[in-house]
């Protein structure tokens, strides 16, 4: 019975691929090898009288220490182990070997039984997949633009180093989660579409994506792809985003560059043809005026026109005059004296500057200035001439004995936060459509009748645009009209 | 009190002769008048002036290079002038005349009692 069993045993054994071979571990001698192992091995020990250690020789040298310590560490427990070997002609091959402890009855362990075989092709394979995935991080991580992938229900499963940077987050806590464990609902939201999009066209895309960064907004140009596993099956999300804040940025510089030089040479040209024409025009007036006054000198007591008429004559003159005078305004060369000023006292200033015509009319002014704002980097005096135009003007616009109000604000809204306002609201009638529609437009005035040029508001205008700041006028609900200009505060300018 | 005289030397012939009417019906001044810049200095010559009022922007001769031959002969350069600008802004003419040199700009259209101002303070 035993020997036939024994016979099957050997008869199994050399069919099999793997080597076999059992240790008598009281004798420390090899009881049986099966044929396979010459053919893993290119050679067989000689049982019964070979010793087990006697394999140790083909091990190669650099996993020799190591598989000696394992096969004696714990004789008596089962265990896995891979090493290369030696064959005689050289070749090296990886062996996986298992042992384990074969018992008598008793439970005491008598034999070791062993088991081996070559594993090099999956060795090799797993080599050239770990090389390949080197060299994939390698070139992943060592580029400025942001690569990750991600399985198709969103979760993160690949992330570049750039990626880690701009977010601020490692690679272990981003392996494995979605964007909602990341980002903002607002920001997963919009990351979440595109990944949609991508698994319901499964077409790649560009889309460029607004991301707060530490330094402030960046724009990316993101290409989104799809990842195909090798039976042609959606698995994957990929992503390459390239930051092209910068190249936005100087984009956007050259069309505001452009549209300055285009505005300078228009109003250079513009301011020429001023200049002429107030030579031209001066000129005439002069003598207009010349002969005013002479012909005062020369009324007859008797005249009860003349004198009037002579009046009139002589504001006719000062007001053409003050046209040609707004418009060597508007169109000269402005080269601002740029200094850090507080606001409030330019407006005070202002205010005491027209406080005649506040008094001839009683007006009042309220005054709702922000004792905590910010200083603004402007020209002292071109910032001054806007606030005595905006308050002539509310002067003019509010009824005797009416209101105007004057407030400054440093704290905006979140968009406007760089940002400082000021506001004069008049006490009048407000605009009428026709006149809002065309308000900064030179020459358009609703106070010819009392001597305005219709200059003012785009004098206003053109100081704020150099300033780079805003001018703006509306209605008010409750009647009169708001002029605001905007300001960037000190330091915040070309931020 | 002695009459001074005043040389008036604008291209704008309309011009010369009010301010002329105007500054003489005072009857503290005798003024001469020239219409041609390059004639300005053979004139003030035969007209020895107290006073020179001259237009910067003439067609056939600029006013500072009249000013420049008053400078280069010894019995002119002493006379006080106002230059007459149809360019210059009010607030700037200011600051021109404060500048150095001392030359004061009247900027047109400017009123008879205005000069005589500044004629009677670029005498006094």
């Amino acid at each position: 019975m035993l020997n036939s069993q024994a016979g099957h045993f050997q008869e199994l054994a050399s069919h099999i691929d793997a080597a076999l071979w059992l240790i008598d571990q009281s004798a420390d001698r090899l009881l049986y090898v099966s044929p396979a192992f010459e053919r893993l091995w290119g050679w067989r020990p000689a049982p019964p009288d070979a010793p087990p250690d006697i394999l140790i020789h083909s091990v190669h040298p650099q996993d020799r220490e190591r598989v000696m310590d394992q096969w004696h560490k714990d004789p008596h427990e089962n265990h896995v182990l891979q090493y290369k070997i030696v064959k005689p002609d050289n070749a090296i091959r990886w062996i996986e070997e298992k042992r384990w402890v074969i018992r008598d009855p008793k439970g005491i362990p008598f034999r070791l039984a062993a088991s081996a075989r070559d594993v090099t092709a999956e060795h090799d394979a797993k080599e050239v997949l770990e090389l390949t995935n080197a060299r994939l991080q390698a070139i992943v991580d060592n580029t400025t633009a942001v690569i990750y992938l991600k399985a198709v229900q969103g979760r993160y499963t690949l992330v570049n180093r750039q990626f880690e940077k701009i977010f601020g987050i490692p690679k272990r806590d981003i392996l494995g989660k979605t964007d909602f464990d990341l980002f903002p609902k607002e920001v997963a939201d919009a990351r979440c579409r595109h990944d949609q999009k991508l698994l319901d066209t499964h077409e790649p895309f560009d889309v460029e994506e607004l991301n707060a960064q530490a330094d402030g907004p960046h724009v990316y140009l993101s290409s989104r792809f799809p990842i195909y596993d090798a039976q042609g099956f959606l698995y994957g999300l990929g992503n390459i985003s390239a930051d092209i804040s910068g190249r936005k940025r100087t984009e956007r510089e050259l069309q505001e560059t452009q549209q300055q030089l285009i505005q300078a040479a228009k109003m250079e040209s513009v301011g020429r043809l001023a200049a002429g024409a107030a030579h031209e025009i001066k000129n005439p007036l002069a003598i207009l005026l010349q002969g005013v006054d002479f012909l005062r000198k020369h009324l007859h007591p008797d005249d009860p026109h003349s004198g009037d008429i002579l009046k009139t004559m002589e504001d006719a003159v000062r007001r053409a005059d003050a046209v040609i005078k707004d418009l060597l305004e508007f169109s000269g060369p402005s080269r601002l004296i740029m200094a850090d000023e507080d606001l409030n006292a330019l407006i005070e200033k202002a205010i005491h500057l027209v406080r005649v015509d506040l008094q001839r009319k009683r007006i009042t002014i309220d005054r709702e200035l922000d004792p905590e704002i910010p200083v603004v980097c402007v020209d002292k005096n071109k910032i001054q001439q806007v606030f005595i135009n905006l308050l002539i003007n509310a002067v003019d616009a509010t009824p005797e004995g009416g209101r105007i109000v004057v407030r400054t604000r440093g704290r905006l809204t979140p968009a406007l936060e760089d940002h400082v306002q000021a506001e004069i609201d008049n006490g009048g009638e407000t605009l009428p459509p026709d006149i809002l529609e065309h308000l900064f437009e030179p020459f358009v005035t609703t106070k010819r009748n009392r001597g305005g040029t219709g200059m003012g508001l785009s004098i206003i205008k053109n100081i704020m645009e150099t300033h780079q700041g805003r001018f703006d006028i509306g209605n008010l609900q409750e009647g009169g009209v708001r002029a605001r200009v905007t300001f960037k505060r000190a330091g915040a300018r070309n931020a | 009190m002695e009459m001074k005289k005043i040389l008036l030397v604008d291209d704008e012939e309309g011009l010369t002769r009010l301010m002329k009417l105007n500054l003489e019906q005072t009857g503290k001044f005798t003024v001469r008048t020239e219409n041609r810049g390059t004639h300005a200095l053979a004139a003030a010559k035969a007209f020895r002036p107290d006073l020179v009022i001259l237009d910067v922007i003439m067609p056939d001769m600029e006013g500072s290079d009249v000013m420049r031959q008053f400078k280069q002969d010894p019995s002119l350069m002493h006379v006080p002038v106002i230059f007459l600008t149809a360019t210059v802004m009010k607030g700037e003419g200011n600051l021109a005349s404060s500048g150095a040199g001392g030359y004061t700009f009247v900027p047109k259209p400017v009123t008879a009692a205005e000069l005589i101002a500044e004629i009677e303070q670029k005498l006094a």
